[in-house]
């Protein structure tokens, strides 16, 4: 199975889940391989202002610029983690952030290109506290066409 | 990074003013029609 | 870009509008009005008249949306805004006429709730201005705000702000007098309380400096307003605000529903209703929301709501002010400067100065006769509106006198005797005495009923100030509606990690707190 996968697509936002499921692409993928590390940025954010109707638009926008402007460099801080690991490996990898729902981005995503495998973590276990946008759903479960490898949550 | 979901160039996600302070002075001036307003016909 | 959708929605409303309309004139709905109560249907006047005025106004330019040629510039941008404010303003229209009073009749047919004597729908606050929020919560999570109604959407905080600013015309200078004292102890209490708490609990608890910021704002001010203008000053990171967002929109839709229900239950008068709303609930959005559940066709508690808000509002950039400079103490490291006065400008919010010059015009006594506030029915001439009839019969004294032993507090006896004495309301001091005894709920209900009636024939409301506080109310239930329209629950499902439990406790406390204060300290009038 190892050698076949030579195109994969690693969709991970560097959560404990995510990470482990980016450990395993680490230990799994052949040295010609090819890594597509795809990142969403949950369409959530574009609500987080809200009912918020007392500010005025100097605050809103001074928080937008702020909340992009730290979601970008967290976003950027993750890729570097694990584009700078697959260099390591000497392995080629691109990126891909997009914004929306995740698992739509996810499912469309797969279309963009021929993958062979999509490697991401597994919903964590109930009481673990995180943000809750999940990919792994049914509707992914449907729509997908190429084999799926959920990596086990470390915590579970 | 940006964000694709904006789907106005005008105003902001939560107005259709550029300023809020063009909000609050329409707001005055709309409550000052209204008051107007009632205070001609009542 | 060409704003106006090509959409034939606005049309269509207007035709909606204007169906409503033709129905109820030539009295097709009358079996339905009939089923809806009847002569107790409140509404008649309204559908009778206003579908009327926005449905031709609907047609008119939902015909030039639809087949009419739109350039790009301003008149093309605030036209298209028309469509979703109709949407917005049909929503409340159908809620408020239909919606609301067949869910009062359903939940009349289930009959009084137990030792309450109150129905269902009373205790749960299921009136129209919950209801329209709730439509617009559903509408925006399973359908989808439409296309040719996002941009009107946005005209919903136009909608509050002018009702917040037309609040003020009717406001008598010692009301806002006492009310702003209030307002300016309890939320000053409060919010330096709630924020002390967080930053507390936060050290305990290991919570870092920025959440603690985010959070104690959130908790403390005025909700997602405050988190919004905090998360900058205090650099908190996206998961922060993420979870602090969410747990505010949570317990704020909560607070709105549970608010009223133990106001109706506690039998809190308007007043302390609107105060403990006021300081309690945390987001400013749903303090409105709150007191018009309690409150629907009377505004009084929304008035007094309004001001503790409005309070709130104001104090806000004193607190972003009061963590920059606590952020930058605490890390040290920060490049940021603080600027006390730009603070202050950036963030104060205009729309206030604009309630306070309503104010000030009102008190000049052009919306309302002087005479308004000074009581002149209370006169013993017809030229002073003396009116034989108002005077009570000998049956309803001696219901009252019967219940007499029940009155304990000094000034309400001497009020009561008077009163029995006359057969009518004698001064204006009298009539709020009384006005305070029948919010207390001492006596039994057709007692209070007939002290009402007293109160009726010596008092009565300007016709100005009736049309103000309709205008009013369709303003807020206007722009009440339109921001249900911006709650998700994928923002609300955010709410998690520490900053859920600090906000559950904190939040907890603060309403818990709050209304002991109300219920200990605040007579029924002010």
């Amino acid at each position: 199975m190892v050698k076949a996968t030579q195109n994969i697509l690693l969709a991970s936002h560097g959560t404990i889940g995510a990470q482990a499921a980016e450990q395993k692409v680490f230990e799994m993928c052949a040295s010609n391989a090819h890594i597509t590390h795809l990142l969403v940025v949950p369409e959530f954010w574009k609500d987080m202002l809200g009912d918020d109707w007392l500010n005025n638009s100097v605050t809103r926008i001074q928080f937008e610029n702020y909340l992009e402007t730290e979601l970008g460099q967290e976003v950027d801080q993750h890729i570097d983690r694990v584009h700078s690991r697959l260099e390591k490996l000497g392995i080629c990898s691109t990126h891909k952030i997009v914004f929306g729902n995740p698992d739509k981005c996810l499912v469309n995503t797969c279309g963009l290109s021929e993958f062979d495998l999509i490697v991401m973590g597994s919903p964590r276990p109930k009481g673990t506290a995180g943000l809750r946008s999940r990919m792994t759903t049914k509707f992914t479960a449907r729509q997908l066409t190429i084999p799926l490898l959920a990596v086990p949550h470390p915590n579970a | 990074m940006k964000d694709n979901g904006k789907i106005f160039e005008r105003g902001s996600a939560l107005s259709i003013f550029s300023s809020d302070r063009i909000e609050d002075f329409i707001a005055l001036i709309l409550a000052l029609v209204i008051a107007f307003f009632v205070y001609i016909t009542y | 870009m060409v704003y106006t959708k090509k959409s034939s929605a606005l049309l269509i409303i207007g035709l909606i509008l204007l169906a409503i309309w033709y129905l109820a004139t030539t009295n097709i709905l009358s079996p339905y009005i009939e089923h809806l109560g009847g002569t107790e249907y409140k509404y008649l006047a309204e559908i009778t008249s206003l579908p009327l005025y926005f449905g031709i106004f609907s047609i008119v330019f939902g015909a030039w949306q639809w087949f009419g040629k739109q350039k790009e510039g301003s008149c093309d941008y605030y036209l298209s805004t028309l469509a979703g404010g109709m949407f917005i303003l049909l929503i409340t229209m159908l809620v408020r006429w239909f919606l609301a009073p067949e869910i009062a009749v359903i939940s009349k047919s289930m009959g009084k709730i137990g030792a309450t004597g109150k129905y269902l729908h009373d205790i749960l606050g299921l009136n129209y201005v919950v209801l329209g929020i709730l439509v617009g919560i559903i509408i925006v999570n399973f359908f989808k705000v439409p296309n040719w109604a996002q941009n009107g959407v946005r005209l919903s905080r136009l909608g509050l702000k002018t009702g917040v600013i037309l609040l003020g015309t009717l406001y008598s200078a010692a009301e806002l007098k006492n009310l702003g004292g209030l307002s300016i102890i309890m939320i000053g209490v409060f919010v330096l309380g709630s924020v002390g708490l967080v930053l507390w609990l936060g050290r305990r608890m290991r919570i870092p400096n920025s959440m603690g910021g985010v959070l104690s704002a959130g908790m403390g001010v005025c909700g997602v307003s405050a988190t919004v203008a905090a998360a900058p000053v205090v650099q908190a990171k996206s998961v922060e605000i993420a979870y602090t967002i969410g747990t505010i929109l949570l317990w704020g839709v909560a607070c709105m529903f549970v608010f009223p229900i133990v106001g109706h239950l506690l039998n809190l008068s308007h007043l302390q209703f609107g105060a403990w709303a006021g300081t309690g609930i945390l987001n400013s959005a749903q303090v409105a929301g709150a007191a018009l559940a309690y409150q629907p066709d009377g505004i009084e508690t929304l008035k007094v709501a309004e001001i503790f808000n409005i309070t709130r509002v104001l104090i806000l950039p004193i607190i972003v002010l009061w963590l920059a400079v606590w952020y930058v103490k605490r890390e040290g490291n920060s490049s940021t400067q603080v600027n006390a006065g730009k603070v202050i400008f950036e963030k104060f919010p205009i729309f206030v100065l604009g309630f306070i010059l309503l104010f000030g015009l009102s008190t000049t006594g052009i919306f309302s006769p002087a005479n308004h506030y000074k009581g002149k029915y209370f006169g013993n001439t017809t030229a002073t509106g003396f009116n034989k009839e108002d005077l009570l019969t000998l049956d309803e004294i001696s219901l009252l006198k019967s219940e007499l032993i029940k009155v304990q507090r000094q000034d309400r006896k001497q009020a009561f005797q008077k009163l029995l004495e006359h057969g009518k309301v004698a001064s204006i001091d009298d009539d709020d005495t009384l006005r305070g005894l029948v919010n207390a709920k001492v006596l039994s209900k057709p007692a209070n009923d007939i002290l009402k009636k007293t109160h009726k024939a010596v008092r009565h409301t300007a016709k100005k100030i009736k049309v103000f506080r309709s205008w009013i109310t369709w303003l807020f239930a206007f722009g009440l509606v339109g921001l249900g329209m911006q709650i998700t629950v994928s923002a609300m499902r955010q709410a998690g990690g520490q900053p859920a439990i600090i906000g559950g406790i904190v939040g907890l406390i603060k309403a818990g707190f709050s209304l002991i204060v109300v219920i200990l300290l605040i007579s029924e009038t002010i």
